[in-house]
């Protein structure tokens, strides 16, 4: 006679997508090199703050599973964010904060915002907000000053006036670019922007390395790790308001925003990649990915400016992270009256 | 060589690797058979023999006894040495009768009938299909006989034919249908004959119809309307709510290739069910081919015909790597309703932990029905049971289109369908 069944194994057999501990695992990769680039540069400090964090990430991630008893420490995304959140704090902050920022952080986004899978703030987020709040003084000062941008006319132009060092080979680089490629399409790219893109001047790891983070990124798109909806909308709509709207307070009419400045100097490269896309605070609906991604490029434009601004891509995160709570209140109602919104 | 299936909505994209296949004859006879007493969905046969009796080729071993059971027949001759409980390809338990080869072979090796069915009126095709222990495989196996006389009382009953794999990876039917559809043509042909269908409809995949022409295909249907649908291409294609919907008509019988061939053996050659042809495949076997197996024979004598394990198996998934069921006990029998076997090695397949969901909204995309899985989920495990995840859970294909995307290994699909079965268990 039949007897009761039972599965050895449920199907599927055959997976489209990498699991958790996989996506963690490949975004670890992607962060080796700033991590082998801070060694290089000596910037051990910046290092051991990011050990300390990971430390606290886990921690707190130790302190939620074991309680609960549930293996949420297993997928590596306690360690994923403690290494962000390491890269997102100054190295001139306080080292004991380094580690309590990010336990606290992770605590509160985990516990108070919702369990594993389903907190609607960002712990990076929370953990650098509260790094600011704690010891806002070991945060950088805005690059540029409104002053300096009204004298000069544009962000860049402020930034050099102000002892900006440029790397050794920045003049060659930019040279050869300018000669061998962009003069064919008009363009002259002045020198300073390789140093930007290489190596940025700044005490926050995560906003120095943008041509790594960029790579990274590629990466991060072409095997699913990160959805690129919010990214790209995020990206293109502060860019369009930089470059339609930077000048206005200025008196220099609309568009001639300095873009690429702005893109390169308030860790937007690194935050829009790495922070802002997480699938647990963003909507689940291609089109509220692309709502969240648009709101989130206008609250950049009004925090961060012109660029240059130490923690505005990280208050970005944390108030698109509220709004998206809204954005999926209606998404849902959509799914469940249409079921054709995704 | 790399094949990629794509799913119905979403652009995503399965890979998987598949060597190209081909058929390679009879395997070899099995020494032991283990011929189960339930092959199908319903009411398990009642033994007809007893432990220590002879059998021939093909001898009834287990009676039907209802419209939701059917006939079972020895695979092999020889002598019935115990029954005993053995676990089955679907993951379930039966009681198989254990038949040791001995004796000369009744069918096996001799003339190949050829009944004039074309000739005989319907309810004689009928009986011998049920005779003969046909059964349906379209979706989950069911008894072919009865389903096709609630078809008949209902009245102008559609046939269906699909003639490409609902899980693309089993690869069988679409073999079948590309290298022996004359075969099928005809026993689709009876089976319309007997069901008096009104119209025949063979849905093939999304290539180019290589089949006879209309005109063709009117003579060996016997003048009825037949309609060439092309579907399939993308998962899941070919399941009965989308066939349903395609033809806006409920009276219809789906049938898949292995069907219409096993009717035709029934049928025209005299045959009662006694072996099936199975793609044996997968990434940890030695040499990967399509043969024609007896039931009751262990999978691990086809494993051992098939070279072996080229290296060490981390599942052995029966009908497909999309739908299919992975087994453990290689002593585990072939039934009517096994078209396919994978061999996958740790590396393709290796062993995953459920994780909590992040929210990516990947099973949301992917799902041919607009559902949200993961929130059917969440309403099953909070006890919500509101009208919309009722009507959900109504409306879930169990294609595992959700669990395939899934990041977290969550088994959204499992977890529905469960949930279903328990509903419609509950009191109203």
């Amino acid at each position: 006679m039949k007897k009761s069944g039972w599965i050895v194994s449920p199907a599927p057999f055959l997976l489209s997508h990498p699991t958790i501990s996989r996506m963690s695992f490949i975004t670890g990769i992607t962060l080796i090199p700033q991590l082998l680039l801070l060694a290089l540069e000596q910037n051990f400090i910046a290092l051991a703050g990011v050990a300390l964090t990971v430390l606290g990430s886990v921690c707190a991630e130790l302190c939620i599973a074991i309680p609960n008893k549930k293996n949420t420490f297993g997928d590596g995304t306690a360690i994923i964010a403690g290494i962000l959140i390491g890269l997102l704090l100054p190295s001139t902050l306080n080292l004991i904060l380094f580690f309590s920022v990010s336990f606290s952080g992770m605590l509160i986004a985990r516990v108070l915002f919702g369990g594993p899978g389903s907190y609607w703030m960002n712990p990076v987020a929370t953990a650098v907000c509260i790094a600011y709040i704690s010891q806002s003084i070991a945060f950088p000062p805005f690059l540029i000053s409104a002053d300096g941008v009204a004298t000069i006319g544009d962000a860049f132009g402020a930034l050099r006036l102000d002892h900006f060092t440029q790397i050794t080979n920045d003049q060659t680089v930019t040279g050869t670019m300018n000669s061998l490629l962009l003069h064919f399409f008009g363009i002259k790219l002045p020198e300073g922007y390789i140093t930007l893109f290489w190596s940025s001047p700044s005490v926050i790891p995560a906003f120095r390395y943008n041509l790594v983070t960029l790579v990274s990124s590629i990466f991060l798109i072409s095997m699913s790790i990160i959805d690129w909806i919010v990214p790209l909308c995020f990206l293109l709509t502060y860019s369009l308001c930089i470059w339609f709207f930077s000048l206005l307070p200025f008196d220099a009419g609309f568009s001639g925003g300095d873009i690429l400045f702005a893109l390169l100097t308030s860790g937007i490269l690194f935050i829009s990649f790495y922070v802002l896309p997480e699938f647990t605070t963003t909507p689940r609906t291609q089109g509220g990915k692309a709502v969240s991604g648009i709101i989130a490029g206008l609250t950049a434009f009004l925090l961060c400016g012109l660029g240059g601004s130490p923690v505005g891509g990280v208050f970005t995160v944390m108030l698109v992270n509220t709004i998206n709570t809204l954005i999926e209140f209606i998404e849902n109602k959509y799914i469940a009256s249409a079921g054709d919104f995704a | 060589m790399m094949r990629f299936i794509r799913f119905k909505r979403s652009f995503e994209i399965i890979r998987f690797d598949s060597p190209e296949l081909d058929f390679t004859g009879n395997a070899f006879l099995p020494s032991t058979a283990l011929v189960p007493l339930i092959q199908h969905a319903g009411v398990p046969s009642t033994p007809v023999i007893s432990a220590g009796d002879r059998v021939t080729e093909g001898q009834l071993i287990a009676r039907g006894s209802g419209s939701d059971s059917s006939n079972i027949h020895a695979s092999i001759p020889g002598i019935v040495t115990e029954f005993r409980t053995v676990s089955l390809p679907d993951g379930s338990r039966s009681q198989a009768a254990v038949i040791q080869l001995s004796g000369s072979f009744n069918i096996l090796g001799r003339k190949v009938e050829n009944f004039l069915w074309r000739y005989a009126p319907e309810s004689e095709i009928l009986r011998v299909l049920e005779d003969k222990g046909v059964i349906n495989t379209f979706e989950a196996p069911v008894p072919l006989v009865g389903r096709l006389r609630e078809s008949i009382k209902i009245g102008s009953p559609k046939l269906i034919i699909r003639l490409f794999d609902y899980d693309p990876t089993c690869q069988l039917d679409s073999y079948l249908s590309k290298n022996n559809l004359t075969t099928i043509l005809e026993g689709g042909a009876l089976i319309a004959k007997c069901l008096n269908a009104v119209s025949v409809h063979l849905v093939y995949d999304d290539n180019k119809w290589e089949g006879p022409a209309n005109a063709q295909l009117e003579e060996i249907f016997q003048k009825r309307r037949i309609f060439l649908v092309k579907g399939g291409g993308r998962y899941p294609s070919g399941n009965t709510r989308q066939f349903r919907d395609m033809i806006k008509e409920k009276n219809a019988i789906m049938i898949d290739p292995v069907t219409a061939i096993s009717a035709y053996e029934a049928v025209v050659l005299n045959q009662p069910v006694l072996h099936r042809y199975m793609v044996v495949t997968g990434p940890a076997l030695d040499s990967p081919k399509i043969i024609k197996v007896r039931i009751g024979t262990p999978i691990g004598d086809i494993i051992e015909e098939c070279g072996g394990f080229r290296s060490d198996p981390s599942r052995i998934v029966v009908n497909g790597l999309l739908t299919g069921n992975a087994v453990f006990d290689l002593d585990t029998p072939v039934t009517k309703y096994t078209k396919s076997l994978h061999i996958m090695d740790f590396e393709t397949c290796p062993t995953y932990t459920v994780r909590e969901c992040i929210h990516c909204g990947r099973c949301l995309h992917v799902c041919p029905v607009a559902l949200d899985p993961m929130g059917v989920v969440t309403g099953i495990k909070t006890e919500q049971h509101t009208p919309a995840v009722l009507s959900s859970i109504a409306a879930c294909q169990y294609c595992g289109c959700c669990a395939i995307v899934c990041p977290s290994r969550i088994p959204l699909h499992h977890i529905i369908r469960e949930a279903s079965t328990r509903l419609k268990g509950e009191p109203k």
